[in-house]
């Protein structure tokens, strides 16, 4: 069994992300290993319309994009609506990550309680601990919703200072 | 299956109505475009039903405005000790990340999709040892004394007959023994069954018994 295969196989039958640690334990290799053995998935998954997703910490076999709403229309799925104050918050976090609440309030002019709470019971941002400060970072599923297979993806990612 | 739509109709917070105000007067985001515009953005927010959170935001905004006005009034630049934020500098940046929102928005249209099913890949794995199994029996005799006895499952003879030859390559791995691990071939399945069935009436015959954690043949 090669290694491809056996990745591809562990993330094919789990609907939900497997952590890195994981996938390292089992496929026997570190990080580094791992890493390149996604790119090597992905080469070959793209002609069968999957990616392998991952950020820091998990994993997740996904749909391409571009058949997202073949896919909608297949099943019928009706979506759910995100808030334009969650939606700014959650640009301010893809963009800014990791950010505190506070710095994120004073971006947007006004608190972004509410906002965070949604983005977090929707797990589109988590929680991150930075010097014993709280901060906000996006997640797997946030790029899942984007259809990108990381942050620096977006447009316009990195082109200013924090 | 899960996607989100974004709705984009109404403005948030005091920075939001400043720009959709700039907007309506087609004015550039400038110091002198936002004196221009702080009378409405006054009469706009006194009509607004706020709670104390949101007022508190737009009251700092609102004075904020209104100090700078007077300030190009009267031609006072601000003091270089002045910590107050730029407005005009900060809106600039408030419009970037509204654009942010607008890319998201766009970009959220064709999410990527997994797979929808959850499998119950990962069961809780079942550690059976001597002295569990041991214990679990005495348990359930001890109930079964309360009630009348009426019937039996097999006879001892006819388990112990069948399963004479794989009897001892089990009790080898006794000591600390998995169910998974008998259960994962299937083929094994009835042997396990049967494993399990012939250990219970031996206990029950007291032709073995628990110690330090393995079974023991009675002696006799």
């Amino acid at each position: 069994m090669s290694d491809i295969g056996k990745l591809v196989a562990i993330l094919f039958c789990s609907s939900e992300p497997i952590s890195l640690n994981a996938l390292s334990k089992n496929l026997a290799s570190d990080k580094t290993k791992l890493n390149e053995t996604i790119e090597q998935a992905n080469i070959k998954l793209d002609i069968i319309g999957l990616i392998i997703i991952i950020n820091d910490k998990k994993a997740q076999l996904v749909t391409k994009p571009e058949y997202s709403n073949m896919v909608e229309e297949f099943y019928d799925s009706a979506p759910q609506s995100l808030s334009q104050p969650a939606l700014e918050t959650l640009g301010v976090i893809a963009y800014k990550q990791p950010i505190s609440k506070e710095e994120i309030d004073e971006i947007r002019g006004i608190s972004s309680e509410q906002s965070l709470k949604n983005l977090l019971n929707r797990d589109l941002v988590e929680k991150v601990t930075k010097s014993e400060q709280t901060k906000y970072a996006t997640t797997l599923e946030f790029l899942k919703l984007m259809g990108i297979s990381s942050v620096k993806e977006l447009e316009g990612y990195g082109n200013e200072n924090k | 299956m899960t996607s989100f739509v974004l709705d984009l109709d109404n403005f948030q917070g005091p920075f939001d109505l400043l720009l959709k105000l700039l907007d309506q007067e087609k004015l550039e985001i400038t110091d002198i475009s936002l004196a221009k515009i702080t009378d409405d953005f006054l009469d706009y927010i006194a009509q607004m039903d706020l709670d104390i959170y949101e007022m508190n935001s737009f009251l700092y905004v609102a004075a904020k405005l209104s100090l700078d006005k007077s300030r190009a009034v009267v031609n006072i630049k601000p003091s270089e000790d002045d910590t107050d934020i730029d407005l005009a500098l900060t809106l600039k940046q408030y419009q970037v990340i509204k654009n942010r929102a607008k890319i998201l928005y766009t970009l959220s249209r064709t999410p990527m999709r997994a797979r929808d099913i959850k499998l119950d890949l990962f069961p809780a794995k079942i550690k059976i040892n001597a002295p569990k199994l041991f214990s679990l029996y005495m348990d359930t005799k001890k109930a079964n004394q309360q009630k009348p006895k009426t019937h039996r499952i097999m006879s001892k003879k006819g388990y112990v007959h069948l399963t004479k030859d794989k009897f001892n390559w089990h009790v080898a791995k006794l000591k600390s023994f998995s169910i998974d691990e008998i259960m994962s071939k299937p083929n094994n399945k009835s042997d396990a069954i049967i494993f399990f069935l012939t250990i219970l009436e031996m206990i029950k015959s007291e032709g073995i018994f628990e110690k330090d954690g393995i079974f023991v043949a009675a002696s006799r």
